[in-house]
């Protein structure tokens, strides 16, 4: 596997999701050394546009929009991250018992799954952080219930197949009981596809946190949040750089993390790997 | 009569050379058995006469068919030869049969994109052959599909498509390798009986020298991407010339009563 | 005391909405230790769930099957009793047989008994011992299987079972590999039952063979009365099947027919509908085994019509 990575990660859209995704990470983690401004001081002159002083202009109430777009990676990013981290788990591990079990375990975790794929994600998403109140841990929340159905799907799919597989079926013989066969036979066949899945997945997460502050449901104002921003914007439509820049940095993040999961698909599936030797050649 | 010529024939795929020049002669109504073990390049060869190579490979020398150097035809020219006069049947019948699609209507859009035939002249003929491949009851097998036919019942139906539109050459890869023996041996009769009857010049690769010994007529081996010995069947199998043919044979467990 | 010794077996395939199928509709087998027997038949006869209910990865639905003495049961949750890790299998897929992501040295490791290094058992199968160290892509088919054969005996099992151990691999290594489990197997002692469909490489290693036709043994006995003097018309159309590379250009005898569906076997003799012999009890009335064989032909005791 590691011997097939290089030729996958040296195109162009994977060096592009690199770049992007380590430059975000640096903001992530610099934005107060990065930020010009305090993201919440209100002490400048109103809707400016994007100039010497404020690159990204000001917004409506006179903050400046640069700092708050820094700002709200510190938020989106590391949140996104956690919230697609606690989807794996939750999604994979409830997943992993239905496909191993299979039975009625199958059947309880899977008619859930099914319960929550019968609705819109974003309408269910809505419904839910509307019921739980606006906030933005309820909007999390809220992105988690309908987010772990698909990884419980994918990875119990993943282990449907590999329970029966020989060497899964051979350890088994040799005494291995059912929590070291997962532990040792399964999961770390699984934890590919899982990987890339989330990967892809990071971006989907991101816009539906967003789309929820967005929305009003999610971040309060004055937080520096990029959903927040934009729908902020909205009251001010003719002053485009309040609503484009922050609109922008989730398009970044987004296309960033889908260019790094093709990737990582590229690079973990032998079959497009010899199709991009191929290509090539 | 020499229908196909392959002269001089090497295909190289991502730099690595998987042909190294290989000469076969296919005359109608012979079978040509081409032997020899994974990775030998027997599989390509077949490939190559379809002019299905994987992306990227490149080729040198040539195939003549009827005069005309398939290799140096364009895709385009290549896919409407392949199917009226190159017929091809694989190993594994569940998956070169349409699933969704009856076998009737496999067979007949087949003969009506080659043969221009209208809908009523194409099923007659389909039925026909459906029969020729011996399938019970041709009428009703026409609308079946594939999941209700046996393993040996698919491997018919996909040479009858194969043979649809009267090809000269059938490239048949390995194509009793999955099968069971007693379904194996008819369907050896089944393109024995049709490389006579229809003057059909076959290229039988396989791996399984018994089934090589029970249709072939000329035998050719191969290893390494080259042609160690080609002959008739009887001589190959029993007075090989290359000490690679014989250790094949050796390799074999004696399957004759002692 | 049999070494394994197999009763009356019967296991079903359920699945929803569809009537169960009898994969295995009552077999009887035993091995003993030190001997190879060649399950042979058809895909589809049930040879395959035979060797998945002996070794407890299929439950039967009814019969019974004893392992040194005592009874053997489906895998659980928990670690399988040690004394039924007695029992080891080779499968047959080797592209499957050892998982992607470990070193082959540890799989080998995982059910060790005895003081052997997985070094000295690769080089009991025939490789080399500083192999241990690598992944399983690195290996081919022929020498997956090797590993895989080196795992299964690393926990030193008194019953071997290949499950079409051979049916992928080239020609060439077929015949080493079951050699090599036959040495392997007879040299520890160990009972060897040894399932395929190419019956000329059970000829080669079998001591005794049983013929398998719809979930049912219908013929067993030594190898070299069965492939000589071939009872069951089943057994002589598989023979008869086999086509021989002397180059004399012989055509195969064909078997006409398909397998039927067994989930509706034939009444009577499951094998009447295609057979050469066939007669009016045949279909009327099971037979009996006698002297290892299940046909009316041979049942000199004149049946007596329902």
């Amino acid at each position: 596997m590691i011997r097939r990575l290089p030729e996958a990660w040296r195109r162009p859209l994977a060096v592009t999701g690199l770049v992007v995704t380590a430059a975000w990470l640096i903001v992530v983690v610099a934005a107060p050394l990065l930020a010009p401004y305090d993201p919440l001081a209100q002490k400048f002159p109103r809707l400016r546009p994007p100039g010497g002083e404020h690159w990204f202009g000001t917004d409506d109430l006179g903050r400046d929009v640069l700092s708050r777009v820094l700002y709200g990676a510190r938020l989106s990013i590391p949140l996104t991250l956690l919230l697609v981290a606690l989807s794996v788990v939750i999604g994979g591990l409830l997943g992993a018992c239905a496909g191993y079990f299979g039975r009625w375990v199958d059947e309880t975790i899977m008619r859930v799954a099914d319960l929550v794929f019968a609705f819109p994600t974003v309408i269910l998403a809505m419904a839910v952080a509307a019921s739980l109140g606006a906030s933005l841990r309820n909007a999390v929340l809220a992105v988690l219930v309908v987010s772990w159905p698909a990884y419980a799907r994918v990875t119990r799919g993943l282990v449907l197949g590999l329970r029966t597989r020989e060497f899964v079926l051979s350890g088994r013989l040799l005494g291995f009981s059912v929590w070291r066969s997962l532990r040792t036979d399964v999961v770390p066949n699984v934890a590919g596809p899982v990987l890339v899945l989330a990967t892809l997945d990071i971006g989907t997460q991101l816009l539906l946190l967003s789309g929820l502050s967005f929305l009003g449901l999610g971040a309060k104002p004055p937080t520096a949040e990029w959903g927040a921003m934009v729908a902020s914007a909205t009251q001010v439509f003719d002053k485009w750089w309040v609503g484009v820049f922050p609109g922008l940095a989730i398009l970044t993040v987004v296309l960033a993390f889908n260019f790094l999961g093709d990737t990582l698909r590229d690079a973990l599936d032998p079959r497009t790997a010899r199709a991009i030797k191929e290509r090539a050649l | 009569m020499t229908i196909l010529a392959i002269e001089g024939l090497t295909v190289e795929l991502g730099g690595r050379p998987i042909i190294r020049g290989v000469d076969l002669a296919l005359e109608s109504g012979n079978v040509h058995g081409l032997a020899g073990e994974s990775g030998s390049g027997k599989t390509m060869t077949g490939l190559a006469v379809l002019g299905l190579l994987p992306h990227g490979a490149r080729t040198g020398g040539t195939i003549s068919l009827g005069g005309t150097d398939l290799l140096s035809l364009s895709p385009k020219e290549m896919n409407r030869r392949r199917g009226s006069e190159i017929g091809m049947v694989f190993q594994d019948q569940s998956t070169s049969l349409h699933p969704m699609l009856s076998a009737g209507r496999q067979l007949t859009d087949h003969m009506r994109h080659h043969l221009g035939l209208d809908r009523r002249r194409a099923r007659e003929r389909a039925v026909e052959l459906l029969g020729k491949v011996r399938i019970p009851d041709p009428e009703g097998a026409f609308d079946r599909y594939p999941h209700q036919f046996s393993g040996g019942m698919r491997q018919r139906i996909a040479i009858a498509i194969a043979l649809a539109c009267e090809p000269r050459v059938l490239i048949a890869d390995e194509p009793t390798t999955a099968l069971d023996v007693t379904v194996q041996a008819g369907i050896l009769r089944l393109l024995r009986d049709l490389c006579d009857d229809l003057g059909l010049a076959v290229l039988l690769v396989t791996h399984d020298l018994g089934v090589m010994s029970a249709v072939a007529d000329v035998i050719s081996v191969m290893r390494d991407g080259r042609l160690v010995e080609t002959g008739p069947r009887a001589r190959v199998m029993r007075d090989p010339a290359d000490p690679y043919t014989r250790e094949l044979l050796d390799a074999l467990p004696d399957r004759s009563t002692p | 005391m049999s070494l394994l010794s197999v009763e009356d077996l019967v296991v079903d395939h359920r699945s929803p909405d569809r009537p169960p199928v009898r994969a295995v509709a009552g077999v009887g087998l035993t091995v003993e230790p030190g001997e190879v027997v060649g399950l042979v038949g058809e895909s589809g006869c049930g040879k395959s769930t035979l060797a998945r209910a002996i070794c407890g990865i299929t439950a039967p639905t009814s019969g019974s099957i004893d392992f040194e003495g005592r009874p053997v049961g489906p895998l659980g949750l928990r670690r399988r009793d040690p004394a039924l890790t007695r029992i080891q299998m080779v499968f047959q897929d080797p592209f499957a047989s050892l998982n992607p992501r470990r070193r082959v040295g540890r799989q080998i490791a995982d059910g060790l008994r005895g003081d052997a290094t997985p070094g000295e058992l690769l080089e009991r199968v025939g490789l080399d011992a500083d192999m241990a160290g690598r992944y399983p892509h690195e290996f081919s088919g022929g020498q997956r299987q090797r590993i895989a054969i080196a795992r299964a005996i690393a926990a030193q099992p008194s019953l071997l079972i290949g499950d079409e151990p051979i049916s992928a691999l080239d020609a060439s290594a077929q015949a080493q590999v079951a050699g090599l489990m036959r040495a392997l197997a007879v040299e520890s002692g160990a009972g060897l039952l040894f399932i395929s469909h190419d019956l000329s490489v059970v000829r080669l290693i079998a001591d005794r063979i049983a013929v398998m036709y719809l979930g049912k043994i219908v013929e067993t006995g030594p190898t070299a009365e069965v492939w000589d003097d071939p009872k069951h018309p089943y057994t002589r159309a598989l023979l008869a099947a086999i086509p021989e590379p002397d180059g004399s250009g012989t055509l195969p005898a064909e078997l006409p027919g398909d397998v039927p569906n067994p989930a509706a076997p034939p009444s009577g003799c499951r094998f009447h509908p295609r057979c050469p012999h066939v007669m009016d009890v045949c279909s009327v009335r099971e037979p009996v085994p006698r002297d290892g064989v299940a046909c009316w032909l041979y049942d000199s005791a004149e049946p007596a019509a329902e």
